[in-house]
């Protein structure tokens, strides 16, 4: 057992020993009746309402846009300045938005960085999810 | 059954050291004068509010007196003004009240908007921040029209410029391209000046059926064409959610603008001015396309053709917007109609659009929700 997820829920049960900056693949849902995914997984389907899904991983994707926090907000544990990039996961037709802890500033994220779901150690000790650029 | 608008009142915004039922009745006993009612022929006080606690409604409105009638609350963030008109024209239509009293107030606390709806993870882990959305629709809206941060600044100069002619404004000082593009950073591609600041005031309006308007001789009467308020359909994305279907995009307020326009038998064309959600500078371009001011793709070149200043096309804001008003959530929506009614009536001094005999509305907030109002002179 390695430390607490700030929301374990979000990452596939399998992936949560990972150390931090290691691979991992975040928990979306298919829905059965529509066919449309949800992000994080739902029990009904956050678009029709349908009762029953199946999990659909999430683990490379592309960016579609990239930009900064400069300030610190309310309630939130992590330092700033930190790039947030929204990724596109092709097969699952979403978009999740993630931090990208560390890009230099949304420059280098350009649209179309490939980008892997990595596990992120916070500046509080628990893992959370985060977006690395893949080589 | 057409539902008039007999009269409007306005606590201004900015920061003020007045309690929230203070602001309420200022500008609840100048929308109850304008009109010629007495309180006590209100049937029906609606308050829109989102900050304050339980009761508040009863609250604000016992400031203006114990009438004995119903008095009820919305939210519906920063659709709240345009939720509390929905529900009042509603009463009316139905038959169930004859003049409807709505009232929006706020006393937003200082700096971001907290509470927007956001899990505790997104808080915790730096991604609950409104401003994180705002900035990268605004990155994807250059991408799709060429746009350059010069337009998102181009449109702060317009509404700031319209902002000096509002003596109900919180800023009132001309402000250039340049000190918009230098103010500090907040989520690049906006800068301070790019975004609107949350702040206090209150926004009143007093509804009456088409009936009791002739009973009492209402002046310059204006009519509610068409309030039509939307949430998320699959397509659309804003906060708090934290992931979006990547194939379709669209939006509340492209759902509320078509059920406006259909319930007011108006088109785009028809409009003299426009009202709308800038909460930020690229939020206003999104707004023109889906308002149908323009073509997808096109909402640069509307801002730069001139055509949504005053004395263009369709002025879009000539209040100055929030960006010059700032944005006291539950009066901000109410506050729009307020400007509407005051151009329709031909009253807005050095900012009126000429000749304006329609106006709509737009409020868009967290939770998805939009709402489009549609006003025109009687």
């Amino acid at each position: 057992m390695t430390a607490a997820w700030l929301a374990a829920e979000l990452v596939l049960v399998a992936d949560r020993d990972a150390a931090p900056g290691a691979p991992i693949r975040l928990a979306a849902s298919r829905c059965s009746a529509c066919g449309r995914c949800s992000f994080p997984a739902t029990g009904a389907c956050a678009w029709c309402g349908a009762p029953g899904s199946d999990p659909v991983p999430l683990s490379r994707g592309t960016a579609v846009a990239a930009t900064a926090v400069l300030h610190r907000t309310p309630g939130a544990v992590v330092e700033v300045p930190f790039v947030v990039a929204l990724a596109r996961f092709g097969q699952a037709g979403l978009d999740v938005l993630g931090r990208v802890p560390r890009a230099a500033d949304p420059a280098a994220v350009p649209a179309g960085t490939p980008l892997r779901v990595v596990a992120e150690s916070l500046p509080d000790g628990r893992l959370h999810y985060a977006f690395a650029v893949a080589q | 059954m057409s539902v008039i608008i007999a009269g409007v009142g306005l606590h201004p915004f900015g920061r003020f050291p007045l309690s929230v039922e203070e602001l309420a009745r200022v500008a609840a006993t100048e929308a109850l004068a304008d009109s010629g009612v007495a309180y006590a022929d209100v049937d029906l006080t609606i308050v829109a509010n989102v900050g304050e606690g339980m009761a508040k409604a009863q609250r604000i409105a016992g400031r203006l007196g114990a009438t004995g009638r119903p008095v009820i609350s919305v939210e519906s963030a920063c659709a709240s003004g345009a939720a509390a008109l929905l529900a009042g024209r509603d009463a009316i239509e139905s038959g169930r009240a004859e003049v409807v009293l709505c009232l929006g107030v706020e006393k937003t606390p200082r700096g971001f908007i907290a509470g927007a709806g956001f899990e505790p993870w997104q808080e915790a882990s730096g991604l609950g921040v409104t401003p994180v959305y705002f900035a990268l629709q605004a990155q994807e809206l250059l991408a799709a029209t060429g746009g350059t941060v010069q337009d998102l600044a181009a449109v702060s100069v317009k509404n700031h410029g319209h902002g000096v002619l509002n003596p109900n404004a919180m800023y009132r000082s001309p402000v250039t391209a340049e000190q918009v593009l230098q103010s500090k950073m907040v989520c690049p591609p906006l800068t301070l000046l790019m975004l609107c600041a949350p702040n206090e005031g209150a926004a009143a309006v007093v509804l009456m059926s088409a009936g009791q308007a002739g009973r009492r001789s209402i002046t310059r009467p204006v009519t509610v064409r068409a309030v039509a308020l939307a949430t998320r359909s699959p397509g659309d994305w804003f906060v708090p959610a934290p992931s979006r279907l990547s194939q379709v995009r669209s939006s509340p307020t492209l759902t509320a603008a078509a059920a406006a326009y259909q319930e007011a038998g108006l088109g785009p064309n028809d409009l003299d001015l426009v009202e709308c959600q800038d909460t930020d500078a690229a939020s206003e371009l999104i707004a023109y396309a889906d308002l149908r001011l323009c073509a997808p793709g096109d909402e640069v070149k509307l801002l730069r053709s001139g055509d949504t200043r005053i004395g263009g096309r369709i002025p879009v804001n000539p209040s100055g917007g929030l960006l010059s008003k700032g944005e006291p959530l539950g009066a901000s929506g109410l506050g729009q109609v307020h400007e509407l009614v005051v151009q329709l009536r031909g009253q807005a001094g050095h900012r009126q659009v000429s000749g304006a005999r329609a106006g709509l509305a737009h409020v868009m907030g967290a939770g998805h929700v939009s709402a489009v109002t549609i006003l025109a002179a009687a």
